[in-house]
């Protein structure tokens, strides 16, 4: 099960199978980056059901202009919403006051579902979706590097920049160092494990993996004073944005402005 | 006068290295290397070979002793001038390879010495041509393979366009395809750059193809120094280093000790061991040439 979960987990990270061909893809990243964000930015303002549906339409018809199948992508944005919003969102219809849709009684129990709290549960469930959905697009349309170069362009700090892309390049390492630690353990199980002695051998493979990470750290921090580090992380790259770019900025942001208008002049439910 | 050949260097005098744990990694370390000379620092693991290039390129500082490195002393002040002059390759390619991109690696060093944006171009795609990795550019190093890895670290310390290359276990974790290509790549390295080759490894086959001389080092000493065959054909020394001489040279010896074979000259490589045989064969193994 472990393996399955690091296997999934690396799949899901390193996926860049839809990053080059599609017409998200040929946005400049810095673009996408802000228009993206602005776009996640009205997700949360908005309160009421119909602009978050609009946002999340638009993340799928991005998705279908980018040429990436839109049943991979439903799954992978509907895969978040049990584990995050689920769990948030699924005692909201019982304890939110308001007009009782359904009432059970079991004894001296009684449960009420409100068509309030039904309402709220939707919404958050909704917001959750279309944040998530696009987030992923953004994920999925862009190809890390491009990604690090765009925080870079945008002066994110740079102590950031630099986490981030170190912390995507050995990630992987760390996966693959997990899953070769579990494949390891696994071989040598003869019979079950009981569960107490599954999260000690689970508990001392972490540990390792600490040590490890920390030691790697050191040496990579030494390659990199081998070649000159200072501290100071500087870079080559050239971005440049074109009408096609601005294109996707203008929409994005009449989207914006329209969704914070169904919202603010009361116009959807 | 001195020929231009003949100039030093490295310069090693009585370099000592204390871990903070108090373990003793080299002790009193003599050294003298010549400009594009290719020299091997040979032994087994925990030798000490490592921590000498650290201590080479500046990442460590001696406990006792002097370092010199192309005349400079190796010290705070001299850092930058030391690094850009000496290029060290980790053994672990994943260690030296930490950007998203291959490009961004590549380009790390340069940057870092200062140099303008075109040269720092010109200097990354002479490197990534060097190596053989044109196209690579945008590559993210875990998608490399173990081989590209190896050959994309070197290129990253090209770039920098170092008159002093150290490499550190370079044929780890190498299959016979790769370790060829590299051989062919330091050789290149070599010849067409004139670039001074210092190789610390306990890979006694891979030694004849990139180095003329030895430093044998065990437990943080250098227990004998000099010419390949020197040092290969001293069975009591490779016994004393837990080192063997490469294969074809302890066939050889094999040959001499229980056929009594009139051995010319101890061949180290496979090209040495077929001119021997060949001449064996020609004078039915009892004459020298």
């Amino acid at each position: 099960m472990l393996r399955n979960f690091l296997k999934t987990f690396q799949e899901t990270v390193y996926n860049e199978r839809y990053s080059t061909r599609g017409a998200l893809q040929q946005v400049d990243p810095r673009v996408k980056l802000l228009s993206i964000a602005a776009l996640v930015v009205s997700a949360v303002a908005v309160r009421t059901i119909t602009p978050l549906l609009i946002l999340l339409m638009t993340a799928f018809a991005f998705c279908a202009s980018s040429r990436i199948p839109l049943g991979f992508f439903f799954l992978r944005t509907t895969i978040f919403i049990p584990i995050f919003a689920g769990v948030i969102s699924l005692p909201l219809p019982f304890i939110t006051p308001g007009v009782a849709l359904v009432s059970l009684e079991y004894g001296n129990l009684a449960v009420t579902i409100t068509s309030e709290g039904l309402y709220r549960a939707t919404q958050f469930t909704l917001r959750v979706w279309a944040c998530v959905a696009l987030s992923v697009l953004l994920i999925l349309t862009t190809r890390f590097s491009k990604f690090i170069e765009a925080m870079e362009h945008l002066r994110f700090p740079r102590i950031l920049v630099t986490m981030t892309a170190v912390t995507y390049r050995f990630i992987f390492l760390f996966i693959n160092e997990a899953y070769r630690m579990a494949l390891a353990r696994e071989s040598r199980i003869i019979k079950r494990l009981r569960w107490r002695e599954n999260v000690k051998s689970l508990a001392n493979m972490i540990a390792t993996l600490f040590i490890r990470a920390h030691e790697r750290g050191e040496k990579v921090y030494l390659a990199m004073i081998a070649r000159g580090h200072s501290g100071t992380l500087r870079s080559l790259h050239i971005m440049k944005c074109t009408k096609k770019d601005w294109g996707f900025a203008t929409i994005s942001i009449l989207i914006c402005l329209a969704m914070l208008s169904v919202e603010y002049l009361r116009l959807g439910v | 006068m001195v020929s231009r050949m003949s100039e030093v260097a490295v310069e090693i005098n009585g370099v000592s290295y204390v871990y903070p744990d108090g373990h003793v990694a080299v002790q009193n370390v003599n050294l003298r290397i010549t400009k594009g000379e290719r020299l091997a620092i040979l032994g087994p693991n925990g030798a000490g070979k490592s921590t000498l290039l650290m201590i080479l390129n500046g990442l460590y500082k001696p406990s006792e002793g002097m370092v010199r490195v192309l005349g400079v002393p190796v010290n705070d002040e001299n850092l930058g001038t030391v690094r850009c002059n000496v290029g060290l390759v980790f053994q672990d390619p994943d260690v030296q390879l930490f950007s998203p991109t291959l490009w961004d690696d590549i380009c790390f060093g340069p940057l870092n010495m200062g140099l303008p944006e075109e040269e720092v171009r010109k200097r990354s795609v002479d490197a990534l041509k060097a190596v053989g990795l044109e196209g690579y550019e945008e590559t993210p190093p875990h998608h490399l393979s173990a081989g590209e890895k190896k050959r994309a670290a070197i290129a990253t310390v090209l770039a920098m366009q170092p008159k002093i290359l150290l490499l550190d276990e370079p044929t780890a974790n190498l299959d016979p395809r790769n370790r060829f290509e590299l051989t062919n790549l330091l050789h290149n390295l070599h010849n067409s750059h004139h670039i001074t080759l210092i190789t610390a490894t306990h890979d006694v086959n891979f030694v004849p193809e990139v180095a003329e001389r030895v430093h044998v080092l065990n437990n943080g000493h250098v227990i004998a120094e000099g010419l390949l065959r020197q040092i290969f054909s001293d069975s009591k020394l490779m016994s004393e280093a837990n080192l063997e001489p490469p294969i074809v040279t302890r066939l050889f010896n094999v040959l001499a000790e229980e056929n009594n074979i009139q051995i010319g000259s101890l061949p180290l490589t496979i090209e040495e061991a077929i001119n021997e045989l060949r001449r064996c064969y020609r004078y039915g193994g009892n004459e020298k040439d």
